[in-house]
């Protein structure tokens, strides 16, 4: 029997998470709704004063995407951990730290990417000039994934307990992507220079994932225990 | 084929296995029998390296086996007690897209879940299915692997007669192509396997 090749084993993985999350509508619509509800409450709140919501949107924007990838945490390994699938990954003989960065990804696509098509709903409530679309879309694409990987490790060390631990664990690591997210995103509504922003988020990532991967796959081992 | 060494196994400074020997060779079936909680899927983990706590030695056709060179993982086939399935899979999507990496022909698939009885479930999801049903699903990979080693935790449990028959005649052909099995249970079942106790 021919050995199947990395490449295939990771795609079965991805393509086995998605199916899973596209038949487990709460999933996605969890986090997507709890960032909807956080951008309609604000200016219901605070008023339609443009200038003032201008000001706040970078930040809440900011804040509604960290706590509502932080809602997910609980899910991405503790059905895992449950059903003894993650045993199975532990003996498939596969680097698991790149079964992570797939379970992660697919993590993201579940959760963050609906946050990022929901965030162009935030430009209208908030009148975000367009020339800062795109500026935000890059920054929470990069900081979504790199608080993807933070939950992932989060989820890790909490794993079997409850989803408020992974949460503390999670939030203290987070400020400096939601320092960066909100500097650039504000620097681009300003018209000043912001793309050093973007770069010191895009290194944080490349970063992160490796380092966070192999550290997350450690916690698994020693919580599976 | 499989010898085990004087294996210690702890949890929370517990012992759990103490001293245990054993070995198993090609083509045979040994039962390890014992009551709740007596250790026996810890032993089946730790030979796996997915117990860190436990001392002793593993050889695998005559190479110690290490976390680091996987020399067991790499050639058996585990199957714990949970079952590592997906409710909101199909049975046929689940054993695809099965966390322990199978490659097969689609007929070969079809062939296996025919020998489980289940080849009328094959697009039913398997949070539809009854617990013996899900049972047989996880068997039905037994086919599907080239693994020379069988670690099978309570293979009978939750069977009806026709599947304790079905995982019987599987066990038998297995055998024949030369593979070995570890299998748990609570009592030694009416097969003319080896056995040894655990408490």
């Amino acid at each position: 029997m021919n050995k199947l090749s990395l490449t295939s084993i990771l795609f079965r993985l991805l393509q086995k998470d998605l199916l899973i999350a596209y038949r487990k509508t709460s999933s996605y619509l969890t986090p997507l709704i709890f960032f909807l509800v956080v951008l309609t409450f604000f200016p219901l709140a605070i008023g339609s004063d443009s200038s003032f919501l201008n000001r706040i949107a970078p930040g809440t924007l900011w804040i509604a995407a960290l706590l509502s990838s932080l809602l997910a945490v609980e899910s991405l390994f503790n059905e895992d951990f449950n059903d003894g699938t993650l045993d199975q990954l532990f003996i498939s003989n596969q680097p698991i730290f790149l079964l992570i960065i797939v379970k992660v990804f697919s993590h993201w696509m579940i959760t963050g990417s609906p946050i990022l098509l929901a965030s162009m709903i935030g430009v209208i409530f908030f009148d975000l000039p367009t020339s800062s679309i795109f500026t935000l879309l890059v920054s929470l694409i990069l900081g979504t994934l790199i608080l993807s990987f933070l939950s992932a490790f989060g989820g890790a060390l909490s794993l079997g307990k409850g989803a408020i631990l992974s949460a503390i664990i999670v939030l203290p690591f987070s400020i400096p992507v939601l320092l960066l997210g909100t500097a650039a995103t504000n620097a681009a509504i300003q018209e000043i220079e912001h793309s050093s922003y973007l770069f010191f988020l895009g290194a944080m990532l490349f970063i992160v994932m490796p380092f966070i991967s192999i550290a997350t796959a450690e916690a698994l081992r020693i919580n599976s225990d | 084929m499989l010898e085990v060494n004087n294996l210690n196994c702890f949890r929370s400074n517990e012992s759990i296995l103490s001293d245990l020997s054993f070995s198993l060779d090609r083509g045979e079936v040994l039962e390890i029998i014992g009551t709740n909680g007596s250790g026996k899927t810890t032993l089946l983990r730790t030979l796996l390296g997915l117990i860190k706590e436990s001392q002793g030695e593993i050889k695998w056709n005559g190479n110690l086996v290490t976390r680091e060179n996987q020399i067991l993982t790499s050639e058996s086939f585990y199957q714990g007690h949970s079952l590592a399935l997906k409710g909101r899979l199909t049975v046929i999507e689940n054993i695809y897209l099965s966390a322990h990496p199978l490659n097969f022909e689609t007929d070969k698939l079809l062939e296996s879940l025919e020998r489980v009885n289940l080849l009328n479930k094959k697009d039913v999801l398997v949070s539809e299915l009854s617990v013996g049903q899900k049972k047989r699903v996880s068997i039905a990979k037994w086919l599907l692997t080239d693994a020379q080693l069988y670690l099978i935790d309570e293979p009978f449990s939750a069977l009806d007669d026709q599947g304790h028959k079905v995982v019987e005649g599987l066990i038998k052909e297995l055998i024949n192509r030369g593979c070995s099995f570890l299998l748990t249970g609570h009592r030694k079942s009416k097969e003319e396997y080896g056995a040894f106790h655990l408490d």
